[in-house]
């Protein structure tokens, strides 16, 4: 379900289009506390936590940094539509044949 | 950069305080709001440079958004107040939009402030929005005022031209210093918890900070209230010869001197002329002004509401002297202060407050 949009990225250029994102889903996967990743990819902890909710837009530059930090191509992890669950994309193929 | 300059200045400020202190038992009064003036400029360097993640309870925008609204609040009681003078009132709201202004700069981890700190592009962006829309309701307020001068009658110019040196432009000054932290209060989301663990030498320096505000916001708050309950503290009478003295009396000049307050404080003076020949005192002179009067008053305002004198039937003759005191901060407290001397026929002092 889209959460409601926060503020944080009001008037910052990214636009007000959602983009959905996997950051809690890797994070989580790789153990990572909030503040440890943000220390990683170089941002306040809040910030990660505003990304995970979706109530903030990354640069193209964080965006990177968090592709290159996950080792995944930025469309793996941004979305311009919402992300089915990774079992699923893994394994929808494979069920269908 | 600035520590320097400030200390230079304390230190300065200090020196006159002491050379003052020497001349004037009040001196100390000045020095003390050197050093009031000084904490508040080392308080706004320390929390500038220390900052606190906002709690659980803080980082809710619900919150926040009340203590913008309170802030909100207190800079339009501020236009209210009535022109034409800088009164307690303002002083407290003041104080008071200044523990707003900590609490929502807390609030917001000092985005919108912390000049020297690197932020992140989100708290960058945020800050740009809040100082953005910042810019444009304070270039709307000061255009409303541009059109209301230009097409108000007297009334209104007479009021605006007031207002210039009172709250309304207070409370201007403070939303231009203000507002953008305000604004990002109002705008950033509910902050995501529980915040890291922070090294126990950060935690100290917000300790150190967090004393240091309070010390700033309840001290004026302390003082006024000491007018309220600080004892009186009446000095030794005073006692001269009395250069006039009618044929087969006794005459002298009589001074009480009070103190009342610490730091806030007041000095009054009463003077009297009086004559005794054993069978009844009686005063030299009729009371006036110069009489019962507060010879000294810092950050306090005075008013007389009695001087006078009456004799009685046992030959004794009563000065008095009754004064209202109000603080400069909480100026609804009031103190009643009542200084009497009492002269009997043989020229004994017999009670004295």
């Amino acid at each position: 379900m889209a959460r409601k949009r926060g503020g944080t990225d009001g008037g910052s250029g990214t636009g007000s289009t959602r983009i959905y994102n996997r950051i809690a889903v890797l994070r989580a996967e790789r153990e990572l506390s909030r503040y440890q990743l943000a220390e990683a990819v170089g941002v306040n902890y809040q910030t990660i936590g505003y990304l995970e909710r979706g109530e903030y837009n990354p640069s193209l530059e964080l965006a990177l940094r968090l592709a290159e930090l996950f080792e995944l191509p930025v469309e793996a992890i941004f979305s311009r539509q919402p992300q089915r669950p990774m079992s699923e994309e893994l394994y929808a193929p494979i069920a269908n044949g | 950069m600035w520590i320097p300059v400030i200390l230079l200045a304390l230190i300065i400020g200090a020196g006159l305080a002491l050379v003052d202190t020497t001349v004037s038992p009040f001196g100390l009064s000045t020095l003390l709001t050197l050093i009031y003036v000084a904490l508040c400029a080392a308080t706004a360097l320390v929390v500038r440079r220390v900052t606190a993640q906002p709690g659980n309870w803080l980082g809710r925008r619900r919150v926040r958004r009340g203590v913008v609204l309170l802030a909100v609040l207190s800079c339009l009681l501020m236009v209210a107040v009535p022109a034409g003078g800088l009164g307690g009132t303002v002083l407290l709201l003041l104080l008071f939009l200044a523990l707003c202004n900590v609490v929502l700069a807390r609030a917001t981890a000092q985005v919108a402030v912390s000049l020297p700190r690197p932020l992140d592009e989100r708290q960058g962006s945020l800050r740009d929005h809040g100082y953005r829309l910042a810019y444009w309701l304070l270039a709307g307020i000061a255009g409303l005022l541009a059109l209301v001068t230009y097409f108000a009658g007297s009334a209104a110019r007479a009021w605006l031209g007031t207002a210039l040196v009172s709250g309304p432009f207070i409370a201007f000054v403070v939303l231009a210093i203000c507002l953008p932290t305000m604004i990002v209060a109002w705008i950033e989301p509910d902050r995501v918890m529980p915040a890291p663990p922070q090294s126990r030498s950060h935690v100290w320096a917000v300790r150190v900070a967090a004393v240091m505000v309070a010390t700033s916001l309840l001290s004026p708050l302390l003082a006024a209230v000491g007018v309220e309950l600080i004892p009186a503290q009446a000095s030794q009478l005073e006692r001269y010869s009395s250069l006039v003295s009618p044929k087969g009396s006794s005459c002298a000049t009589l001074r009480r001197t009070t103190e009342i307050g610490f730091w806030f404080e007041a000095r009054f003076v009463l003077d009297t002329e009086v004559c005794w020949n054993g069978h009844r005192a009686r005063y030299l002179y009729g009371m006036n002004r110069s009489d019962c009067m507060a010879s000294e008053w810092v950050l306090v305002s005075v008013s007389t509401s009695q001087c006078a004198r009456r004799s009685k039937p046992n030959g004794t003759v009563e000065f008095n002297y009754t004064a209202w005191i109000h603080p400069d901060v909480l100026s609804f407290l009031a103190r009643r202060l009542r200084v009497s001397v009492a002269v009997d026929r043989n020229g004994n002092v017999e009670r004295t407050k």
